[in-house]
């Protein structure tokens, strides 16, 4: 039986739901923020971002993650020509990119911590790691799903004509990008 | 089964207006090119203050929108997913406003 994936407008209902998703996480960032920026000279005598902050690492890191947009991006263009090899090749090479960033940050937080900024060393401490934490977490939780596609698509197939989770997954994607673009700009540039 | 087609079919008109690979190489090297400025102005000697505030801002501003519009397809969405996205957008910034107003820090910010 046919599943009909519309709204009453003649929307996508998947699309939808996944747009009206990635505007409460523009909200959610949009909180983690705010704290970081109210936070941020409150350092109780610890390590400052311009003390901490590696703007050429970061930088580095950044151009990474939009790299990974460009591979996403081209995963979906060949996903909507159907050409399920080049789709694999891009979308393994988001996964890869995004697994490089995560590294980066990983690297960060470790020097972080061995400066001596500590979740609880200070309320800067604490915003900053759970503002740039929360953001790797959702990069993770894109490798996940960028790995179970790669999956899919070599145990069952993912063309177009069996759905488009391909696209839902590009959006999340490209979202976790511009994110990183607001915390790259606001949290790092704008601090040093 | 013939609501399953007229959905494909939808899908297939809806994204003939997306940009060959060639336009998203373009792009990304826009973004990549972005990227450098920002990063480039904040070690000039001299430019501070208020006009690197904007700038990067202004900047950042850019990038991001290039994102959402291209590598997103807002662009080529009906208006309900502009309005929705948009709408998080206004929410996020009026949040930031209210949260930093409230503890009188707004125009210590930045």
């Amino acid at each position: 039986m046919a599943v009909a994936h519309t709204t009453s407008g003649g929307l996508d209902i998947r699309k939808t739901a996944m747009w009206a998703f990635l505007a409460s996480e523009l909200m959610f960032f949009g909180a983690l923020i705010s704290t970081f920026l109210l936070y941020r000279s409150r350092t109780n005598g610890g390590p400052d971002a311009h003390e901490l902050f590696d703007i050429p690492f970061t930088s580095v890191s950044s151009f990474v993650l939009l790299m990974s947009s460009l591979t996403m991006v081209l995963a979906h263009n060949a996903w909507e020509r159907d050409d399920e090899r080049q789709m694999r090749l891009w979308l393994l090479s988001t996964a890869g990119l995004g697994m490089v960033f995560l590294g980066g940050q990983f690297f960060e937080f470790s020097t972080f911590v061995h400066e001596g900024l500590k979740l609880n060393t200070s309320p800067f401490g604490s915003s900053f790691y759970m503002l740039t934490g929360f953001h790797g977490a959702h990069v993770a939780v894109g490798v996940l799903m960028l790995s179970a596609m790669v999956i899919i698509s070599f145990r069952v197939g993912l063309t177009k004509s069996r759905g488009m989770n391909v696209e839902l997954i590009a959006l999340y994607w490209h979202f976790v990008d511009i994110i990183w673009i607001v915390i790259f700009t606001v949290v790092y540039l704008l601090q040093v | 089964m013939a609501t399953e087609a007229s959905t494909v079919e939808e899908t297939t008109e809806e994204h003939a207006d997306h940009l060959s690979p060639a336009s998203y190489w373009m792009i990304a090297l826009f973004l990549a090119i972005v990227t450098a400025v920002e990063v480039a102005i904040t070690y000039i000697p001299g430019y501070d203050g208020t006009i690197l505030v904007v700038s990067l801002l202004v900047l950042g501003v850019v990038k991001f929108l290039t994102v959402v519009a291209f590598f997103m397809h807002l662009k080529y969405e009906p208006f309900t997913m502009n309005f929705m996205f948009y709408i998080g957008l206004l929410g996020a910034l009026a949040l930031f406003i209210a949260v930093l107003l409230s503890f009188r820090a707004l125009f210590d910010t930045f």
